[in-house]
């Protein structure tokens, strides 16, 4: 069935609106399902569903953000409850007992450019990533790496701004605390 | 208000330019006073561009585009929506027999309930007056949304918009769906309507997702529906989270009830 003129101009307004955030659709993938295959799966579901309702979208606002939230819906509809959200939790709690102990040390306090500096390895803030429970991971990539404000981060993970606010602070000191130990651990396996 | 929690509730929102100015103000007046504060906070700014330095954007593979491009010319060409993978497994949650046992069971609790134990609503509520005013809208005239007449295309509506494809099983009932739309309201609030339709009977599902709700005053608790009776209609409101889903009928609790739990829908655990 040949398109018509609507479908057709649809789908330019897709092309040039939609298709130029998959580079940052595709990272964000990466980082919410620390796999590559499902990250190709969860690209291309969200495009789908992206251009199934595009009618929904109102040109002239951030189709990013738009694109971010069919994402996140999707991924929360299926990839998170596949991993186990219990096992998430733990991740959590075992995350804010260390750096509550750290804190009370002033150890997870290092300079950040120190940090990088000892490091070495620019990958090692990606594994660190990587390693953050979801919730907090998710907020990370939606306010750092997509440049989403608190309130676009809010609507797109469907929580209060106060929420995204101290998740954000929270995967903050996480990633700090992460870090530290990667340079730690190489010190210790070098030495 | 210890470090740890300033921390967390300012310095980090600072920033990143989310504070209001009574609170920047706030947060100046602190730093200005404590070194501590002062020193976390230049590591916060140090730190968020070490992260933007190091995390770098990905470029999506060519072979994804390609796949891409190719799911979209496909839709273009077959003008029906591909079976999406996720909603593969729909039919077997709406088939959910092992509910079957149950909802006889709890439909036999049902009509032990006393309806007369429902407390009136305050008249003239906000919220069920809307709903009310949906449904006998509906009952007269619904035109589904582009896209929104059959269950699949709903489902992935509902789930893109509200994360779960809100869709009911009320077979049982003589009901199948009509169709579905999902509008803003004049407030700006997002609203998904579904209609199930059957012989001179309909039930309107009406999803909204509101923060700050809580339900009307008055109404009859059963089974995690709170139930109203509004202007001669039922109306059961049910919350998953931050999304409400109101039932309005002109059937009785104890009709839809078990249809409602068939369906799953009054098992938030599984969503």
């Amino acid at each position: 069935m040949a398109m018509g003129a609507g479908d057709s101009q649809k789908r330019k307004q897709f092309e040039t609106e939609a298709l130029p955030h998959l580079d940052l659709l595709f990272t964000t993938a990466m980082h919410l399902t620390r796999n590559r295959d499902d990250a190709d799966d969860l690209c291309q579901e969200t495009m789908l569903r992206a251009y199934r309702f595009f009618h929904q979208y109102s040109p002239g606002t951030d189709c990013r953000a738009w694109l971010l939230t069919i994402m996140y819906n999707a991924f929360r509809s299926s990839y998170s409850r596949r991993q186990g959200r219990e096992q998430l939790s733990a991740s959590t709690q075992e995350f804010e007992r260390a750096i509550d102990a750290e804190s009370n040390q002033n150890a997870s306090q290092a300079d950040p450019q120190q940090l990088l500096i000892r490091s070495g390895l620019d990958e090692d803030v990606e594994k660190a990533l990587d390693s953050l429970p979801e919730e907090f991971r998710t907020a990370l990539l939606l306010v750092d790496v997509n440049d989403l404000s608190y309130a676009q981060a809010a609507q797109t993970l469907d929580v209060p701004i106060g929420t995204v606010r101290s998740r954000l602070s929270r995967a903050r000191s996480m990633m700090r605390y992460a870090l530290t130990h990667m340079v730690r651990a190489r010190r210790s396996a070098g030495s | 208000m210890d470090h740890r929690q300033y921390i967390e509730q300012y310095l980090s929102a600072d920033i990143d330019g989310e504070l209001s100015p009574a609170e920047s103000q706030a947060v100046s007046s602190h730093l200005s006073s404590c070194a501590d504060c002062r020193q976390r906070q230049a590591d916060e700014r140090a730190f968020k561009a070490l992260l933007r330095q190091q995390i770098p954007i990905l470029s999506a593979p060519p072979e994804l585009r390609r796949k891409i491009v190719a799911a979209l010319d496909r839709e273009d060409a077959a003008r029906v929506p591909p079976q999406v993978r996720r909603f593969s497994r729909l039919p077997l949650w709406l088939g959910w027999a092992g509910a079957a046992a149950a909802a006889a069971a709890i439909f036999v609790v049902v009509l032990m309930s006393s309806p007369r134990r429902h407390s009136p609503p305050s008249p003239g509520n906000p919220a069920l007056e809307a709903a009310a005013n949906d449904y006998l809208k509906a009952e007269h005239e619904f035109v589904p949304g582009s896209g929104l007449n059959t269950q699949t295309d709903l489902a992935n509506a509902l789930t893109m918009n509200f994360g779960y494809p809100f869709i009911w099983d009320f077979s049982s009932l003589g009901l199948n769906l009509a169709g579905g739309q999902i509008v803003h309201r004049p407030d700006g609030q997002l609203v998904a309507y579904s209609l199930y339709k059957g012989k001179g009977q309909s039930i309107l599902c009406i999803n909204l997702r509101q923060m700050d709700f809580s339900f009307p005053p008055g109404g009859h608790a059963l089974h995690g529906v709170r139930f109203y009776r509004y202007r001669g209609l039922w109306i059961g409101v049910v919350n998953y989270g931050s999304v409400f889903c109101y039932f309005v009928t002109r059937m009785s609790p104890q009709q839809m009830l078990p249809a409602l739990i068939h369906s799953g829908g009054l098992n938030p655990g599984s969503l």
